[in-house]
């Protein structure tokens, strides 16, 4: 381990730190003692990282800036290799364009680029560039000598705000232009740094990138709907609905669903892991409706405040009875009319049980044997059906 | 049972059950001042059943949030249905037991077993708190398979809309051929054998799945532990539905029977009614035991006994069955239509209240608070129930439901819509009906 240039003391550094790290979607959790983690850790050692930005708002970074389990620093500094990112490098012009022609040339094969941001194709890519360069072709030369390549962000996924209508630069997402590359998609605006985060310190344990499903979403963040967990399903299976922002229900904190709540369509984990490590701090909790933004087909495609149709549970109706707790009483029309039923009945029994009586003397009644129709009202030809 | 052909001579078989028998109501008026009293009922408890939709449950009816179960469950439903189980309980004596003279009155209890059914199952759909899911019980991916309800929930219509409709299907075919153009008649001639050949093997379903509703129907209520007085709740609770459902069946099967002959001057088969009436007393005596058994094994003779409230109307509800079980023993009593038909009426008001009973007034949950229904609810329970009387009146005038004498049997059904053609003399009774297999 000394001959690759680490003391005793950054590697318990390390691994402390990754043990910090483990809640966050590790695989090493399962590996008992300190040779089998240092087994795994020998295949990739603080695996550098060159981070570009394309059309984003740097709202992707300022999220992972918050993190606190690790800290940023302490990921930057201690378990990946952050070879070059604008917003946090010191260096500028030329200085950094060097930067990041060296990195590229010395891990080539073995870095791991991120995204922030989505890639102008319009006009040949005119609308973005990097020294000079137009983002496609810094893309197509950095990322192809990547190991992978993580796009952060709706942007960089499949090109989030930028490529709404009109969408006037063309803008589309890494996976559009290099489809056979292995990319992972982590799409939010922003996403959660923890997913983030997850998937680069498993990478830097050992090696592997997480399960992922047919969007390229690692499935630990994105397998489920924020509706399946929301705090505020408990409201919207009793009908109760915000209908206008600032009503007694908003403030009440009831389900946003008819505020065009994209949460039944919106598949990932904001519900069970907020922002900032603070209580609350996402959309909903906050009372805004979900946008969806996790969802290439809904955010910034289907308006924001568009009801969603619901495709896995029943939807509600627009207008519910209201939930009324109020006991009954016993009204005397009420108990009067039970009392004039089974009265009715009972005299009517008692009348049909009498006439029994009376026809016996004749032989028509029921239960005779021998049939005679003679003995009962004959009705008149009429009542008989035409025939 | 042979298999006769029908053919275009032999008019007096029925068509396709023909150990069944049927004569339809040929003489009087239909809308009698009873029947428009009905209709006033029902028009008015259909209205208020539409204006339920617009208005809370609470408000509306005398439901609160300890007693969920309304009249329209606890009587349309549990309670009707165990009236309802007349085509149950012969149909078991006549297919499975072999008692075939009862098939002749089968085809009464089946029409109205079907519309005990068919409106408490609507009744239903106006009692559920959000209707609009209602039709999630035919997807079968959203049943919720832990529920005690799906049982009976799916059951029940299953068997009503299902089994039971199959089970009369014959009636109306037969109206359909008998009054029918000569296309229909072909039609039905050659189709008739094949319903005639599945016709044993798809009723099965009609005797297996009342079976397992009427006793889901006892174990829905052992969910609801000791909210239930202890003299009616007990682990026999669903043996002891299913048994109540037979002796209501056949109670109330002899009673209609009694009523609608006398109302319309028929003459009816005393042995059958001696056999129905000997086997409802020996279901009510099945009932009486299972239930001394019970109390007995569980320890709570002595609560039955108390001579307190819930004990006296526990001595009044068993009174009612052991009347008839004991009274129907003698011969003289089941020949005298009189006293059958009080002895019926008791049998039926005693299972009736079994069945009422724990779904209600032995029913407290531990809050202050009591039920009773309100005024728009019960009159749209007598509404349903004022639809199921006008149903069955219209039924047996125009179809072949009432048992008649066999020299009665003339095929002159009531027309509806228009005067239709149809060559009269060429029915004229010319073969006896035959009865039993």
């Amino acid at each position: 381990m000394l001959q690759c240039g680490i003391s005793r003391r950054s590697f318990l550094v390390f691994c402390t730190s990754l043990m910090v790290a483990a809640p966050y979607g590790l695989a090493i959790t399962d590996k008992k003692t300190p040779e089998e983690v240092a087994a795994g850790l020998d295949k990739v050692l603080r695996p550098p990282i060159i981070w570009l930005h394309f059309q984003d708002c740097t709202g992707c970074t300022e999220s992972m800036l918050q993190t606190s389990a690790p800290g940023f620093a302490d990921l930057i500094l201690n378990v990946i290799s952050l070879e070059y990112h604008e917003t946090l490098m010191a260096g500028s012009g030329l200085q950094a364009r060097q930067a990041l022609d060296e990195a590229v040339k010395r891990y080539a094969g073995k870095f791991i680029l991120v995204v922030e941001g989505s890639i102008p194709t319009k006009d040949h890519g005119i609308y973005m560039k990097i020294a000079g360069r137009p983002a496609m072709d810094v893309l197509a030369d950095v990322g192809g000598k990547a190991a992978a390549i993580i796009a952060i962000g709706s942007c960089a996924s499949w090109g989030g705000i930028p490529s709404a209508d009109p969408d006037p630069t063309g803008a589309v997402g890494v996976a559009d232009l290099m489809p056979d590359k292995s990319i992972i998609n982590i799409p939010g605006c922003p996403p959660n740094p923890y997913t983030m985060l997850g998937v680069v310190l498993q990478y830097a344990a050992d090696g592997t990138f997480p399960e992922t499903d047919e969007q390229r979403r690692p499935k630990f963040a994105f397998d489920r709907d924020i509706h399946e967990h929301c705090p505020k399903r408990a409201h919207f299976d009793a009908g109760n609905f915000v209908k206008q922002y600032g009503d007694e229900g908003h403030r009440e904190g009831w389900c946003l669903y008819e505020m065009g709540c994209k949460g039944p369509d919106t598949h990932a984990g904001c519900s069970t892991r907020h922002f900032n490590e603070i209580p609350d701090v996402w959309p909903i909790g906050i009372g805004a409706p979900c946008i969806g933004c996790t969802e290439k087909a809904v955010a910034f495609k289907v308006p924001m405040f568009q009801v969603v149709q619901l495709h896995t549970i029943a939807a509600p109706p627009t207008a519910f009875a209201p939930i009324s707790t109020t006991y009954s009483t016993i009204s005397p029309l009420a108990t009067g009319l039970v009392g004039i039923a089974v009265g009715a009945a009972a005299g009517a029994g008692y009348i049909a049980s009498r006439k029994f009586s009376r026809a016996e003397d004749d032989e028509s009644v029921p239960g005779s044997v021998v049939p005679d129709n003679k003995s009962k009202p004959e009705s008149s030809d009429s009542d008989r059906p035409q025939l | 049972m042979t298999s006769t052909q029908p053919t275009s001579d032999k008019r007096g078989t029925t068509l396709i059950n023909h150990w069944q028998s049927g004569v339809p109501v040929t003489h009087g008026p239909i809308l009698t001042p009873f029947v428009f009293f009905l209709l006033g009922v029902s028009a008015l408890g259909l209205g208020l059943a539409a204006l339920r939709f617009f208005s809370p449950l609470g408000p509306f009816s005398g439901m609160n949030d300890a007693y969920a179960w309304g009249i329209w469950k606890t009587f349309n439903v549990m309670t009707l249905t165990a009236l309802g189980s007349g085509p149950l309980a012969l149909g078991i004596a006549a297919w499975v037991f072999n008692r075939q003279n009862l098939h002749v009155v089968m085809r009464t209890a089946l029409v109205s077993g079907f519309l005990f059914y068919a409106t408490g199952l609507v009744a239903l759909g106006f009692d559920i708190g959000r209707p609009w899911n209602f039709y999630s019980a035919i997807l079968p991916w959203r049943w919720n398979s832990e529920s005690a309800m799906l049982e009976i929930s799916i059951c029940m219509p299953l068997y009503c809309f299902v089994f039971l409709s199959f089970e009369i299907l014959p009636l109306f075919l037969e109206r359909l051929y008998y009054t029918g153009n000569d296309k229909a008649r072909a039609f039905l001639r050659h189709f008739s054998p094949m319903i005639r050949k599945a016709y044993p093997f798809l009723i099965i379903g009609a005797y297996v799945i009342p079976l397992m509703h009427q006793s889901s129907l006892g174990g829905l209520l052992l969910l609801a532990g000791t909210k239930i007085n202890p003299i009616w709740q007990s682990p026999a609770m669903p043996l002891l539905y299913l048994i109540a459902a037979g002796l209501c069946g056949f109670a109330f099967t002899i009673f209609l029977l009694l009523i609608v002959c006398l109302r319309y001057g028929r003459a009816l088969d005393a042995d059958v009614l001696n056999e129905l009436a000997n086997l409802l007393s020996g279901v009510c005596v099945a009932f009486l035991a299972v239930r001394l058994v019970d109390l007995t094994m569980r320890g709570e003779l002595h609560t039955a006994f108390a001579l307190n409230g819930m004990s006296l109307i526990f001595l009044f509800e068993s009174a009612l069955i052991l009347t008839p079980a004991v009274a129907l023993r003698f011969r003289r009593v089941r020949e005298t239509p009189r006293s059958l038909l009080n002895m019926a009426a008791l049998a039926c008001v005693g299972g009736t209240a079994y069945r009422f009973i724990p779904t209600s007034i032995a029913y407290m949950p531990p809050h202050s608070t009591r039920y009773f229904p309100s005024a728009p609810e019960l009159f749209i329970a007598a509404g349903w129930i004022a639809v199921g009387m006008v149903g069955f009146i219209l039924a047996i005038n125009y179809f072949a439901v009432l048992p008649g004498e066999a020299s009665t049997w003339d095929h002159t059904f009531r027309p509806f819509g228009w005067p239709h053609k149809a060559a009269g003399a060429a029915y004229a009774p010319s073969v006896i009906l035959e009865r039993g297999a």
